[in-house]
């Protein structure tokens, strides 16, 4: 079990949240003018990263915040203090 | 004469059945608190005239340290409280621009309206949730391990004190955690549709923790 940072509540247990995915994806502001091919890299396309990772996480059963996380793809460890 | 609904709390069924509020161990008392009234409020923390005008209206400030519960009598804060359930009402941090004000019974109409006047026009939202949680409250000396059994929190008095309050999950279900006072006595709003479940295991829970 990953014991997890919420920003708001301190560390708390991994079955409080629940995981969001890569962090720092952009919605296109204008979805319009894409290519399919540029639309659908933007929708499925994920970077699969071994190593450190920016991840969203929710504290769904705590104060139900959206945070972003780093972690080490390979030992899960959190960054400290990662912005 | 139209129908009127009558308001029928969660546990209703559960009371008058197949578990009395006892047998009470020893070491852990279950209470049921029904009727208390439930206000949800949001608003920015970090405007000053939102924080007044609430403390104006509830006679409290609403807590903006994390995890934390403020109280309008001082039950939350002295170590031998009288038993009663919240005489007049509760303030606990949900999130850092969210609470949840616990009344006494029957009051979340009329605070809702003070509030409401008091809030017009800024920028806030006022929901009342009175149908959907209920109050269990667990005391005795055993009451912090009863507890343990089904929740990751740290319960160490080190790490969650009188005064404290927490969101997370015991045996698997959403509810909000708060101790009042050193007996210990936890606070423990589970909502309607897991009310049951929440109940019956800390019953019987608290039955094999003797």
């Amino acid at each position: 079990m990953l014991l997890i940072k919420c920003p708001w509540c301190g560390p708390r247990d991994e079955s409080e949240f629940s995981y969001g995915g890569e962090a720092d994806i952009v919605r296109p502001a204008e979805p319009d003018a894409l290519t399919d091919e540029e639309w659908a890299d933007y929708l499925f396309m994920r970077s699969n990263t071994r190593g450190l990772h920016r991840e969203q996480w929710v504290h769904e059963h705590g104060c139900r915040r959206w945070f972003v996380l780093e972690r080490d793809t390979v030992t899960y460890q959190f960054t400290e203090n990662a912005t | 004469m139209p129908h009127r609904p009558q308001r029928r709390h969660a546990l209703a069924s559960f009371l008058n059945g197949r578990i009395a509020p006892g047998p009470d161990h020893p070491g852990m008392q279950l209470e049921i608190h029904p009727d208390h009234g439930y206000l949800n409020l949001r608003g920015d923390p970090g405007d000053e005239q939102f924080l007044q005008a609430v403390q104006a209206t509830l006679g409290q400030p609403l807590p903006t340290i994390a995890n934390t519960f403020t109280a309008s009598t001082q039950r939350g804060r002295i170590s031998n409280p009288s038993p009663s359930p919240t005489s007049s009402h509760t303030i606990f941090w949900l999130g850092p621009d969210e609470w949840l004000l616990v009344t006494g019974p029957g009051k979340e109409n009329g605070k809702a309206e003070q509030l409401g006047k008091s809030l017009s026009g800024q920028c806030h939202s006022l929901v009342d949730v009175t149908g959907g949680q209920i109050l269990l409250r667990l005391r005795g000396s055993q009451a912090r391990k009863v507890l343990a059994k089904g929740c990751t929190l740290d319960l160490h008095p080190r790490a969650f004190k009188v005064g404290q309050c927490a969101q997370t999950t015991l045996a698997k279900t959403s509810m909000l955690i708060a101790q009042v006072d050193n007996t210990p006595t936890f606070d423990i709003i589970v909502r309607r549709s897991f009310a049951e479940y929440a109940a019956l295991w800390l019953h019987y829970s608290g039955a094999g923790a003797m």
